[in-house]
Protein backbone atom coordinates (compact mmCIF):
# COMPACT_ATOMS: atom_id res chain seq x y z
CA UNK A 1 0.00 0.00 0.00
CA UNK A 2 1.16 3.58 -1.07
CA UNK A 3 2.10 6.06 2.03
CA UNK A 4 1.45 9.48 1.37
CA UNK A 5 5.17 10.22 2.73
CA UNK A 6 6.02 8.18 -0.50
CA UNK A 7 3.64 10.30 -2.87
CA UNK A 8 6.54 12.82 -4.76
CA UNK A 9 3.97 16.02 -4.64
CA UNK A 10 3.28 18.45 -1.18
CA UNK A 11 -0.18 16.53 0.11
CA UNK A 12 -2.06 18.39 3.09
CA UNK A 13 -5.21 17.77 4.84
CA UNK A 14 -6.89 20.91 6.44
CA UNK A 15 -10.18 20.67 8.60
CA UNK A 16 -12.92 22.57 6.19
CA UNK A 17 -11.57 26.58 7.02
CA UNK A 18 -8.13 25.25 6.81
CA UNK A 19 -6.71 24.01 10.02
CA UNK A 20 -4.18 21.84 9.74
CA UNK A 21 -4.58 17.79 10.04
CA UNK A 22 -2.14 15.91 8.37
CA UNK A 23 0.98 16.63 5.95
CA UNK A 24 3.31 14.47 4.49
CA UNK A 25 7.19 14.55 4.35
CA UNK A 26 7.30 16.29 0.87
CA UNK A 27 5.52 19.14 2.24
CA UNK A 28 7.55 19.76 5.11
CA UNK A 29 10.68 19.58 3.12
CA UNK A 30 9.21 22.75 1.37
CA UNK A 31 7.86 24.74 4.78
CA UNK A 32 10.13 23.40 7.19
CA UNK A 33 9.40 22.15 10.43
CA UNK A 34 7.56 18.89 12.26
CA UNK A 35 4.05 17.34 11.03
CA UNK A 36 3.60 17.95 14.89
CA UNK A 37 4.50 21.61 15.41
CA UNK A 38 2.33 22.28 12.41
CA UNK A 39 -1.14 20.44 13.38
CA UNK A 40 -4.06 22.78 14.21
CA UNK A 41 -2.18 25.72 12.97
CA UNK A 42 -3.71 27.29 10.21
CA UNK A 43 -2.90 27.26 6.68
CA UNK A 44 -2.89 30.91 5.89
CA UNK A 45 0.21 30.97 8.11
CA UNK A 46 1.50 28.60 5.30
CA UNK A 47 1.06 31.67 2.58
CA UNK A 48 2.56 34.77 1.73
CA UNK A 49 -0.12 37.96 2.52
CA UNK A 50 -0.81 38.38 -1.16
CA UNK A 51 -1.95 34.18 -1.14
CA UNK A 52 -3.91 34.67 1.78
CA UNK A 53 -6.20 36.72 0.68
CA UNK A 54 -6.93 35.01 -2.77
CA UNK A 55 -7.19 32.17 -0.51
CA UNK A 56 -9.84 33.68 1.53
CA UNK A 57 -11.64 35.49 -1.36
CA UNK A 58 -11.26 33.19 -4.26
CA UNK A 59 -10.08 29.45 -3.25
CA UNK A 60 -12.31 28.70 -0.29
CA UNK A 61 -15.28 30.33 -1.70
CA UNK A 62 -14.75 28.18 -4.83
CA UNK A 63 -14.29 25.22 -2.35
CA UNK A 64 -17.50 25.92 -0.49
CA UNK A 65 -19.35 26.16 -4.23
CA UNK A 66 -17.41 23.46 -5.88
CA UNK A 67 -16.42 21.16 -3.54
CA UNK A 68 -13.18 21.15 -5.60
CA UNK A 69 -10.66 23.75 -7.03
CA UNK A 70 -7.96 22.99 -9.51
CA UNK A 71 -4.69 25.08 -10.96
CA UNK A 72 -5.08 27.31 -8.56
CA UNK A 73 -1.56 29.70 -8.42
CA UNK A 74 -0.09 30.73 -5.09
CA UNK A 75 3.02 31.64 -2.90
CA UNK A 76 3.82 29.38 -0.18
CA UNK A 77 5.90 30.54 2.60
CA UNK A 78 9.34 28.29 2.46
CA UNK A 79 11.92 27.19 4.76
CA UNK A 80 13.70 30.50 5.31
CA UNK A 81 11.56 33.20 4.15
CA UNK A 82 11.59 31.87 0.72
CA UNK A 83 9.08 32.28 -1.73
CA UNK A 84 7.51 29.20 -3.07
CA UNK A 85 5.38 29.29 -6.62
CA UNK A 86 3.01 26.26 -6.16
CA UNK A 87 0.13 25.27 -8.27
CA UNK A 88 -3.09 24.15 -5.64
CA UNK A 89 -5.16 21.47 -6.43
CA UNK A 90 -7.97 20.49 -3.51
CA UNK A 91 -11.00 18.67 -3.39
CA UNK A 92 -13.74 18.93 0.07
CA UNK A 93 -13.93 15.07 1.12
CA UNK A 94 -15.88 13.11 3.64
CA UNK A 95 -13.31 11.93 5.60
CA UNK A 96 -13.76 8.83 8.55
CA UNK A 97 -13.28 11.90 10.76
CA UNK A 98 -15.38 14.11 9.35
CA UNK A 99 -15.43 16.90 6.31
CA UNK A 100 -12.16 17.46 5.50
CA UNK A 101 -9.67 19.59 2.22
CA UNK A 102 -7.59 17.29 0.55
CA UNK A 103 -4.43 19.66 -0.68
CA UNK A 104 -1.71 18.80 -3.16
CA UNK A 105 0.86 21.11 -4.29
CA UNK A 106 2.66 21.23 -7.23
CA UNK A 107 6.42 23.35 -7.05
CA UNK A 108 6.25 25.56 -9.93
CA UNK A 109 9.03 27.65 -9.96
CA UNK A 110 9.72 27.42 -13.49
CA UNK A 111 6.08 27.64 -14.59
CA UNK A 112 5.84 31.05 -12.81
CA UNK A 113 9.07 32.59 -13.65
CA UNK A 114 8.06 32.15 -17.45
CA UNK A 115 4.54 32.82 -16.69
CA UNK A 116 5.73 35.91 -15.25
CA UNK A 117 7.59 36.77 -18.38
CA UNK A 118 4.40 36.34 -20.37
CA UNK A 119 2.87 38.53 -18.51
CA UNK A 120 5.23 41.12 -18.98
CA UNK A 121 5.47 40.53 -22.40
CA UNK A 122 1.95 40.93 -22.58
CA UNK A 123 1.96 43.97 -20.45
CA UNK A 124 4.71 45.48 -22.92
CA UNK A 125 3.12 44.65 -25.95
CA UNK A 126 -0.43 46.11 -24.89
CA UNK A 127 2.31 49.53 -23.77
CA UNK A 128 3.59 49.29 -27.09
CA UNK A 129 0.30 48.87 -29.29
CA UNK A 130 -1.17 51.77 -27.03
CA UNK A 131 2.04 54.20 -28.03
CA UNK A 132 1.69 52.49 -31.80
CA UNK A 133 -2.57 53.51 -31.86
CA UNK A 134 -1.23 56.68 -29.95
CA UNK A 135 1.16 57.84 -32.85
CA UNK A 136 -1.03 56.57 -35.76
CA UNK A 137 -3.30 59.51 -34.33
CA UNK A 138 -0.92 62.00 -34.64
CA UNK A 139 0.21 60.91 -37.88
CA UNK A 140 -3.47 61.03 -39.46
CA UNK A 141 -3.96 64.26 -37.34
CA UNK A 142 -0.83 65.71 -39.15
CA UNK A 143 -2.16 64.25 -42.62
CA UNK A 144 -5.21 65.96 -42.50
CA UNK A 145 -3.38 69.26 -41.54
CA UNK A 146 -1.16 68.42 -44.43
CA UNK A 147 -3.72 68.00 -47.35
CA UNK A 148 -5.68 70.58 -45.63
CA UNK A 149 -2.69 73.01 -45.94
CA UNK A 150 -2.14 71.73 -49.51
CA UNK A 151 -5.29 72.90 -50.88
CA UNK A 152 -5.20 76.01 -49.29
CA UNK A 153 -4.12 79.14 -50.51
CA UNK A 154 -2.21 81.04 -47.41
CA UNK A 155 -2.65 84.40 -48.13
CA UNK A 156 -6.64 84.35 -48.26
CA UNK A 157 -6.93 81.11 -46.92
CA UNK A 158 -9.32 80.16 -49.90
CA UNK A 159 -8.92 77.13 -51.66
CA UNK A 160 -6.42 76.44 -54.48
CA UNK A 161 -6.20 74.72 -58.07
CA UNK A 162 -5.70 71.12 -56.34
CA UNK A 163 -8.80 71.50 -54.41
CA UNK A 164 -10.67 72.69 -57.47
CA UNK A 165 -9.61 69.94 -59.74
CA UNK A 166 -10.47 67.48 -56.66
CA UNK A 167 -13.55 68.81 -56.45
CA UNK A 168 -14.83 69.25 -59.69
CA UNK A 169 -13.06 64.97 -60.51
CA UNK A 170 -15.96 64.34 -57.42
CA UNK A 171 -18.69 66.24 -58.92
CA UNK A 172 -18.18 64.47 -62.39
CA UNK A 173 -18.38 61.02 -60.44
CA UNK A 174 -21.17 61.38 -58.28
CA UNK A 175 -23.59 64.10 -60.08
CA UNK A 176 -26.56 63.08 -62.18
CA UNK A 177 -26.13 63.58 -65.61
CA UNK A 178 -28.71 66.16 -65.96
CA UNK A 179 -26.72 68.47 -63.58
CA UNK A 180 -26.16 71.79 -64.36
CA UNK A 181 -22.99 73.77 -63.05
CA UNK A 182 -21.20 77.36 -63.95
CA UNK A 183 -17.94 78.55 -63.47
CA UNK A 184 -17.07 82.28 -62.52
CA UNK A 185 -13.75 83.58 -63.31
CA UNK A 186 -13.34 86.51 -61.71
CA UNK A 187 -10.05 89.03 -61.96
CA UNK A 188 -9.20 92.05 -60.04
CA UNK A 189 -9.60 95.36 -62.33
CA UNK A 190 -5.96 97.41 -62.70
CA UNK A 191 -4.36 95.25 -59.97
CA UNK A 192 -1.13 96.04 -60.83
CA UNK A 193 -1.83 99.85 -60.89
CA UNK A 194 -2.30 99.58 -56.87
CA UNK A 195 0.73 97.09 -56.28
CA UNK A 196 2.50 99.63 -58.08
CA UNK A 197 1.10 102.62 -56.51
CA UNK A 198 0.76 101.45 -52.74
CA UNK A 199 3.10 98.58 -52.85
CA UNK A 200 2.38 94.84 -52.43
CA UNK A 201 0.80 94.84 -48.76
CA UNK A 202 -2.12 96.90 -50.12
CA UNK A 203 -2.47 94.57 -52.95
CA UNK A 204 -2.44 92.05 -50.73
CA UNK A 205 -4.84 93.48 -47.99
CA UNK A 206 -6.86 93.51 -51.25
CA UNK A 207 -7.16 90.19 -52.06
CA UNK A 208 -7.84 88.96 -48.60
CA UNK A 209 -10.91 91.47 -48.46
CA UNK A 210 -12.57 90.82 -51.47
CA UNK A 211 -11.58 87.23 -51.00
CA UNK A 212 -12.85 87.34 -47.56
CA UNK A 213 -16.23 88.90 -48.90
CA UNK A 214 -16.73 86.30 -51.75
CA UNK A 215 -16.17 83.70 -49.29
CA UNK A 216 -19.00 85.22 -46.84
CA UNK A 217 -21.32 85.40 -49.69
CA UNK A 218 -21.44 82.02 -51.22
CA UNK A 219 -23.71 79.54 -50.88
CA UNK A 220 -22.63 76.07 -48.91
CA UNK A 221 -21.74 74.02 -52.16
CA UNK A 222 -20.19 76.88 -54.09
CA UNK A 223 -15.92 76.32 -53.69
CA UNK A 224 -14.71 79.54 -53.91
CA UNK A 225 -10.63 79.35 -55.35
CA UNK A 226 -7.88 81.58 -55.28
CA UNK A 227 -6.81 80.33 -58.94
CA UNK A 228 -3.75 82.98 -59.35
CA UNK A 229 -2.37 85.98 -58.99
CA UNK A 230 -5.31 88.39 -58.83
CA UNK A 231 -7.70 85.95 -60.23
CA UNK A 232 -10.30 84.21 -58.57
CA UNK A 233 -12.75 81.15 -59.39
CA UNK A 234 -16.25 80.54 -58.18
CA UNK A 235 -17.64 76.67 -58.77
CA UNK A 236 -21.42 76.80 -58.77
CA UNK A 237 -22.77 73.10 -58.61
CA UNK A 238 -26.41 73.10 -59.66
CA UNK A 239 -26.37 76.79 -61.21
CA UNK A 240 -27.52 77.75 -65.02
CA UNK A 241 -26.59 80.71 -66.48
CA UNK A 242 -29.25 82.39 -64.97
CA UNK A 243 -28.30 81.74 -61.49
CA UNK A 244 -24.76 82.27 -62.19
CA UNK A 245 -25.08 85.43 -63.78
CA UNK A 246 -27.15 86.61 -60.65
CA UNK A 247 -24.07 85.38 -58.13
CA UNK A 248 -21.54 87.17 -60.78
CA UNK A 249 -23.78 90.30 -59.79
CA UNK A 250 -22.89 89.93 -56.13
CA UNK A 251 -19.62 89.21 -56.49
CA UNK A 252 -19.46 92.74 -58.21
CA UNK A 253 -21.12 94.58 -55.09
CA UNK A 254 -18.74 92.27 -52.91
CA UNK A 255 -15.90 94.10 -55.22
CA UNK A 256 -17.22 97.44 -54.70
CA UNK A 257 -17.52 96.53 -50.23
CA UNK A 258 -13.51 96.48 -50.49
CA UNK A 259 -11.90 99.58 -49.61
CA UNK A 260 -8.53 100.57 -51.10
CA UNK A 261 -5.90 103.25 -50.68
CA UNK A 262 -5.80 103.13 -54.82
CA UNK A 263 -9.86 104.19 -54.96
CA UNK A 264 -12.77 102.27 -55.60
CA UNK A 265 -12.00 98.03 -56.27
CA UNK A 266 -13.82 96.86 -59.68
CA UNK A 267 -14.00 92.97 -61.17
CA UNK A 268 -14.16 91.93 -64.42
CA UNK A 269 -16.07 88.27 -64.54
CA UNK A 270 -16.49 85.63 -67.00
CA UNK A 271 -19.21 83.19 -66.81
CA UNK A 272 -19.40 79.39 -68.49
CA UNK A 273 -22.23 77.39 -67.61
CA UNK A 274 -22.21 73.26 -68.42
CA UNK A 275 -24.34 70.02 -68.51
CA UNK A 276 -22.43 66.97 -66.30
CA UNK A 277 -20.20 65.44 -68.47
CA UNK A 278 -17.14 62.74 -67.61
CA UNK A 279 -14.21 63.67 -69.72
CA UNK A 280 -10.84 64.28 -68.05
CA UNK A 281 -10.52 67.86 -69.95
CA UNK A 282 -13.40 68.99 -68.69
CA UNK A 283 -12.41 71.43 -65.91
CA UNK A 284 -9.45 72.36 -68.50
CA UNK A 285 -12.53 73.95 -71.05
CA UNK A 286 -14.74 75.19 -68.65
CA UNK A 287 -12.00 77.10 -67.59
CA UNK A 288 -10.79 78.11 -70.80
CA UNK A 289 -14.00 79.37 -72.06
CA UNK A 290 -14.34 81.48 -68.86
CA UNK A 291 -10.81 82.67 -69.07
CA UNK A 292 -11.94 83.60 -72.54
CA UNK A 293 -15.32 86.01 -71.04
CA UNK A 294 -13.00 87.45 -69.09
CA UNK A 295 -10.99 88.63 -72.04
CA UNK A 296 -14.08 90.47 -73.83
CA UNK A 297 -14.98 91.88 -70.26
CA UNK A 298 -12.11 93.45 -69.96
CA UNK A 299 -12.01 94.36 -73.52
CA UNK A 300 -15.63 95.66 -73.05
CA UNK A 301 -14.25 98.28 -70.36
CA UNK A 302 -14.14 95.71 -67.27
CA UNK A 303 -16.04 96.18 -63.85
CA UNK A 304 -18.62 93.63 -66.12
CA UNK A 305 -19.84 90.22 -66.51
CA UNK A 306 -19.61 88.28 -69.83
CA UNK A 307 -21.44 85.27 -70.26
CA UNK A 308 -19.48 82.40 -72.64
CA UNK A 309 -21.24 81.08 -75.98
CA UNK B 1 -35.56 39.69 -5.77
CA UNK B 2 -37.05 36.53 -4.45
CA UNK B 3 -40.39 36.54 -2.15
CA UNK B 4 -42.16 38.88 -3.36
CA UNK B 5 -44.53 38.31 -0.60
CA UNK B 6 -46.50 41.75 1.18
CA UNK B 7 -45.62 44.68 0.34
CA UNK B 8 -44.60 45.75 4.04
CA UNK B 9 -42.36 42.48 5.03
CA UNK B 10 -39.29 43.39 6.52
CA UNK B 11 -36.69 44.04 3.62
CA UNK B 12 -32.92 42.58 3.10
CA UNK B 13 -30.62 43.76 0.37
CA UNK B 14 -27.44 41.65 0.05
CA UNK B 15 -24.27 43.01 -1.61
CA UNK B 16 -21.74 40.09 -1.87
CA UNK B 17 -17.70 40.56 -1.57
CA UNK B 18 -14.57 40.87 -3.61
CA UNK B 19 -14.00 37.51 -5.53
CA UNK B 20 -17.87 36.16 -5.70
CA UNK B 21 -21.21 36.97 -7.00
CA UNK B 22 -24.99 36.99 -5.34
CA UNK B 23 -24.53 33.37 -5.11
CA UNK B 24 -22.57 33.49 -1.95
CA UNK B 25 -25.74 34.17 -0.34
CA UNK B 26 -27.59 30.81 -1.16
CA UNK B 27 -27.39 29.06 2.44
CA UNK B 28 -28.59 32.24 3.95
CA UNK B 29 -31.79 33.57 2.12
CA UNK B 30 -33.36 30.37 2.78
CA UNK B 31 -33.81 31.09 6.38
CA UNK B 32 -35.84 34.39 5.80
CA UNK B 33 -37.75 32.75 3.23
CA UNK B 34 -41.32 33.58 3.62
CA UNK B 35 -41.02 36.17 6.29
CA UNK B 36 -38.76 38.65 4.50
CA UNK B 37 -38.61 40.80 0.78
CA UNK B 38 -34.86 39.96 -0.19
CA UNK B 39 -32.88 41.38 -2.93
CA UNK B 40 -29.78 40.18 -4.74
CA UNK B 41 -27.96 41.40 -7.19
CA UNK B 42 -24.37 41.23 -8.92
CA UNK B 43 -22.24 44.17 -9.12
CA UNK B 44 -21.22 45.52 -13.09
CA UNK B 45 -18.09 42.97 -13.73
CA UNK B 46 -18.93 40.35 -11.36
CA UNK B 47 -21.57 37.37 -11.95
CA UNK B 48 -23.80 37.51 -14.50
CA UNK B 49 -24.19 40.74 -14.80
CA UNK B 50 -23.98 42.66 -18.11
CA UNK B 51 -20.68 43.13 -18.56
CA UNK B 52 -20.98 45.83 -21.60
CA UNK B 53 -21.87 47.99 -18.79
CA UNK B 54 -18.30 47.95 -17.22
CA UNK B 55 -16.68 51.21 -17.20
CA UNK B 56 -13.36 51.12 -15.85
CA UNK B 57 -13.07 55.13 -14.52
CA UNK B 58 -16.77 54.78 -12.70
CA UNK B 59 -15.22 51.20 -11.46
CA UNK B 60 -11.96 52.22 -10.25
CA UNK B 61 -13.03 53.28 -7.23
CA UNK B 62 -16.09 52.17 -4.58
CA UNK B 63 -18.40 55.29 -5.45
CA UNK B 64 -18.99 52.66 -8.85
CA UNK B 65 -20.21 50.05 -6.57
CA UNK B 66 -22.46 52.32 -4.17
CA UNK B 67 -23.76 54.12 -7.83
CA UNK B 68 -24.50 49.96 -8.19
CA UNK B 69 -26.03 49.80 -5.04
CA UNK B 70 -28.58 53.00 -5.21
CA UNK B 71 -29.41 51.61 -8.80
CA UNK B 72 -30.61 48.78 -8.06
CA UNK B 73 -32.98 50.25 -5.11
CA UNK B 74 -34.12 52.90 -7.32
CA UNK B 75 -35.23 49.91 -10.21
CA UNK B 76 -36.97 48.57 -8.05
CA UNK B 77 -38.54 51.64 -6.55
CA UNK B 78 -37.50 50.91 -2.77
CA UNK B 79 -37.48 54.23 -1.18
CA UNK B 80 -36.80 52.89 2.41
CA UNK B 81 -36.58 50.20 5.03
CA UNK B 82 -33.69 48.63 4.03
CA UNK B 83 -31.98 45.99 5.84
CA UNK B 84 -28.55 46.23 4.45
CA UNK B 85 -25.96 43.00 4.39
CA UNK B 86 -23.13 43.36 2.85
CA UNK B 87 -20.01 40.77 2.79
CA UNK B 88 -16.27 42.30 2.94
CA UNK B 89 -15.71 45.50 0.48
CA UNK B 90 -19.33 45.40 0.24
CA UNK B 91 -19.83 46.61 3.91
CA UNK B 92 -17.75 49.68 3.07
CA UNK B 93 -20.30 49.92 0.16
CA UNK B 94 -23.63 49.82 2.29
CA UNK B 95 -22.18 52.35 4.90
CA UNK B 96 -20.81 54.93 1.70
CA UNK B 97 -24.42 54.25 0.74
CA UNK B 98 -26.32 54.69 3.82
CA UNK B 99 -23.93 58.24 3.72
CA UNK B 100 -25.21 59.00 0.59
CA UNK B 101 -28.59 58.51 1.05
CA UNK B 102 -29.17 57.57 4.91
CA UNK B 103 -33.51 57.71 4.38
CA UNK B 104 -33.20 54.38 2.27
CA UNK B 105 -31.61 52.90 4.84
CA UNK B 106 -32.77 51.00 8.28
CA UNK B 107 -30.05 49.15 9.38
CA UNK B 108 -26.58 47.50 7.98
CA UNK B 109 -25.61 44.07 8.80
CA UNK B 110 -21.53 44.53 8.24
CA UNK B 111 -19.96 40.62 7.50
CA UNK B 112 -16.60 40.40 7.82
CA UNK B 113 -15.76 44.36 7.07
CA UNK B 114 -12.36 46.69 6.98
CA UNK B 115 -12.62 49.84 6.13
CA UNK B 116 -8.96 50.02 5.41
CA UNK B 117 -6.87 46.82 4.52
CA UNK B 118 -3.86 49.02 4.94
CA UNK B 119 -1.68 49.39 7.81
CA UNK B 120 -1.15 52.77 8.63
CA UNK B 121 0.86 51.97 11.82
CA UNK B 122 0.91 53.17 14.86
CA UNK B 123 -2.66 53.98 14.70
CA UNK B 124 -4.21 51.95 12.63
CA UNK B 125 -3.27 48.13 11.52
CA UNK B 126 -5.53 47.42 7.98
CA UNK B 127 -3.56 43.82 8.45
CA UNK B 128 -1.78 44.19 5.30
CA UNK B 129 1.42 46.30 3.84
CA UNK B 130 1.57 48.08 0.10
CA UNK B 131 3.81 45.34 -1.47
CA UNK B 132 1.50 42.46 0.09
CA UNK B 133 -1.49 44.21 -1.61
CA UNK B 134 0.18 44.49 -5.50
CA UNK B 135 1.14 40.92 -4.58
CA UNK B 136 -2.10 40.43 -4.57
CA UNK B 137 -2.49 41.94 -8.30
CA UNK B 138 0.32 40.11 -9.61
CA UNK B 139 -1.46 36.82 -8.10
CA UNK B 140 -4.59 37.42 -9.75
CA UNK B 141 -2.88 38.02 -13.16
CA UNK B 142 -0.95 34.77 -12.85
CA UNK B 143 -4.39 32.63 -12.21
CA UNK B 144 -6.79 34.34 -14.48
CA UNK B 145 -4.62 34.47 -17.62
CA UNK B 146 -6.33 32.42 -19.99
CA UNK B 147 -9.83 33.03 -18.60
CA UNK B 148 -11.17 35.80 -20.82
CA UNK B 149 -11.28 33.22 -23.58
CA UNK B 150 -12.06 30.44 -21.31
CA UNK B 151 -15.14 32.15 -20.03
CA UNK B 152 -16.60 33.56 -23.46
CA UNK B 153 -19.49 31.00 -23.85
CA UNK B 154 -20.90 31.98 -20.23
CA UNK B 155 -20.91 35.36 -20.79
CA UNK B 156 -22.52 35.13 -23.99
CA UNK B 157 -24.96 32.18 -23.72
CA UNK B 158 -25.62 33.84 -19.24
CA UNK B 159 -26.49 29.71 -18.94
CA UNK B 160 -27.88 28.35 -15.28
CA UNK B 161 -25.43 27.20 -12.82
CA UNK B 162 -25.89 23.95 -12.61
CA UNK B 163 -26.20 23.22 -16.65
CA UNK B 164 -21.99 23.66 -16.64
CA UNK B 165 -21.65 22.06 -13.49
CA UNK B 166 -18.12 22.03 -12.87
CA UNK B 167 -16.93 24.87 -15.36
CA UNK B 168 -19.27 27.22 -14.15
CA UNK B 169 -18.00 26.76 -10.47
CA UNK B 170 -14.52 27.57 -11.63
CA UNK B 171 -16.02 31.00 -12.86
CA UNK B 172 -18.07 31.28 -9.79
CA UNK B 173 -15.49 33.27 -8.47
CA UNK B 174 -14.62 36.14 -10.77
CA UNK B 175 -15.54 36.95 -14.60
CA UNK B 176 -13.33 38.79 -16.17
CA UNK B 177 -9.76 39.13 -15.69
CA UNK B 178 -9.54 43.14 -16.33
CA UNK B 179 -12.80 43.45 -14.11
CA UNK B 180 -11.63 41.78 -11.52
CA UNK B 181 -8.33 43.35 -11.26
CA UNK B 182 -10.02 46.76 -10.99
CA UNK B 183 -12.26 45.54 -8.36
CA UNK B 184 -9.58 44.23 -7.04
CA UNK B 185 -7.83 47.27 -6.99
CA UNK B 186 -11.07 49.55 -5.51
CA UNK B 187 -11.46 46.81 -2.83
CA UNK B 188 -8.07 46.54 -1.34
CA UNK B 189 -6.50 50.08 -2.23
CA UNK B 190 -9.89 51.36 -0.46
CA UNK B 191 -9.68 53.89 2.75
CA UNK B 192 -12.92 54.81 4.26
CA UNK B 193 -12.09 55.53 7.82
CA UNK B 194 -13.01 59.20 7.58
CA UNK B 195 -16.49 58.10 6.85
CA UNK B 196 -17.33 55.85 9.72
CA UNK B 197 -18.15 58.65 11.58
CA UNK B 198 -20.43 60.02 8.94
CA UNK B 199 -22.63 57.21 9.49
CA UNK B 200 -26.38 57.49 11.00
CA UNK B 201 -27.54 54.60 10.77
CA UNK B 202 -27.43 51.44 13.36
CA UNK B 203 -24.97 48.64 12.21
CA UNK B 204 -24.27 45.11 13.57
CA UNK B 205 -20.65 44.56 12.75
CA UNK B 206 -20.04 39.98 12.50
CA UNK B 207 -16.40 39.69 12.60
CA UNK B 208 -14.74 36.24 12.33
CA UNK B 209 -12.75 35.36 15.02
CA UNK B 210 -10.26 33.91 13.14
CA UNK B 211 -9.78 36.03 9.93
CA UNK B 212 -6.83 36.60 7.68
CA UNK B 213 -8.40 39.83 5.96
CA UNK B 214 -9.51 41.73 8.94
CA UNK B 215 -7.39 41.64 12.20
CA UNK B 216 -9.72 41.79 15.84
CA UNK B 217 -8.22 45.38 15.96
CA UNK B 218 -9.84 46.41 12.24
CA UNK B 219 -13.68 45.00 14.65
CA UNK B 220 -12.76 47.56 17.38
CA UNK B 221 -11.80 49.79 15.56
CA UNK B 222 -15.25 50.07 13.05
CA UNK B 223 -17.04 49.65 16.33
CA UNK B 224 -15.68 52.76 18.04
CA UNK B 225 -16.17 55.22 15.00
CA UNK B 226 -19.56 53.84 14.45
CA UNK B 227 -22.64 55.29 15.95
CA UNK B 228 -25.11 52.93 17.17
CA UNK B 229 -23.07 49.80 15.72
CA UNK B 230 -22.83 46.33 17.74
CA UNK B 231 -20.00 44.17 17.57
CA UNK B 232 -20.38 40.52 17.61
CA UNK B 233 -17.07 38.04 17.11
CA UNK B 234 -18.00 34.86 15.53
CA UNK B 235 -16.58 31.54 16.66
CA UNK B 236 -14.98 31.11 12.74
CA UNK B 237 -11.85 30.97 11.01
CA UNK B 238 -12.15 32.08 7.39
CA UNK B 239 -13.48 35.20 5.58
CA UNK B 240 -17.19 33.85 4.54
CA UNK B 241 -18.78 33.21 7.53
CA UNK B 242 -22.16 32.87 5.47
CA UNK B 243 -20.83 30.08 3.29
CA UNK B 244 -18.78 28.21 6.21
CA UNK B 245 -21.27 28.49 9.00
CA UNK B 246 -24.24 29.92 7.23
CA UNK B 247 -26.28 29.05 10.42
CA UNK B 248 -24.31 31.18 13.15
CA UNK B 249 -24.60 34.04 10.39
CA UNK B 250 -28.69 34.04 9.85
CA UNK B 251 -29.00 33.31 13.62
CA UNK B 252 -26.89 36.55 14.18
CA UNK B 253 -29.15 38.25 11.75
CA UNK B 254 -32.39 37.25 13.42
CA UNK B 255 -31.22 38.04 16.50
CA UNK B 256 -30.21 41.66 15.19
CA UNK B 257 -33.47 42.18 13.66
CA UNK B 258 -35.88 40.67 16.59
CA UNK B 259 -36.77 37.97 13.38
CA UNK B 260 -36.39 34.74 15.21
Amino acid sequence: MLAVDDIPCAMMITDPVGHIVRMNREFLVLIGGTEAFWLGHSMDELLTPASRIFSQTHLFPTLHHAKSAREVFLHLRGVGGETVPVMVNAVSKRLETGDHIVWAFFVARERSRFEGELIKARAEAQGLAQRLAASNQQVELQNRQLSELSLSDPLTGLKNRRALELIVQKWQRTASRQSYVSLLMVDVDYFKRINDAHGHPEGDRVLVNFARQIQADARGSDLVVRYGGEEFVLWLPDADAEAAARIAERVHKCARRVRSLAGPVTVSVGLACAVHQTGADFLARLLKRSDQAVYRAKALGRNCTVVSD
Amino acid sequence: MIDPIRPDAPLLVYAHGFGCSQHMWRHITPAFEGKCRQVLFDYVGCGQSDLAAFDPVKYASLKGYVQDLLDVCDALGIERGVHFVGHSVSASIGLLASIERPTLFDRLILVGPSPCYLNHAPDYLGGFERQDLEGLLDLMDQNFMGWSSYLAPIVAGAPQADSLGGELSESFCSTDPTMARIFAQATFFADTREELSRVTRPSLILQHGNDALAPHSVGQYMHKKLRDSTLEVLDVTGHCAHMSHPHLVTAAMQRYLSLA
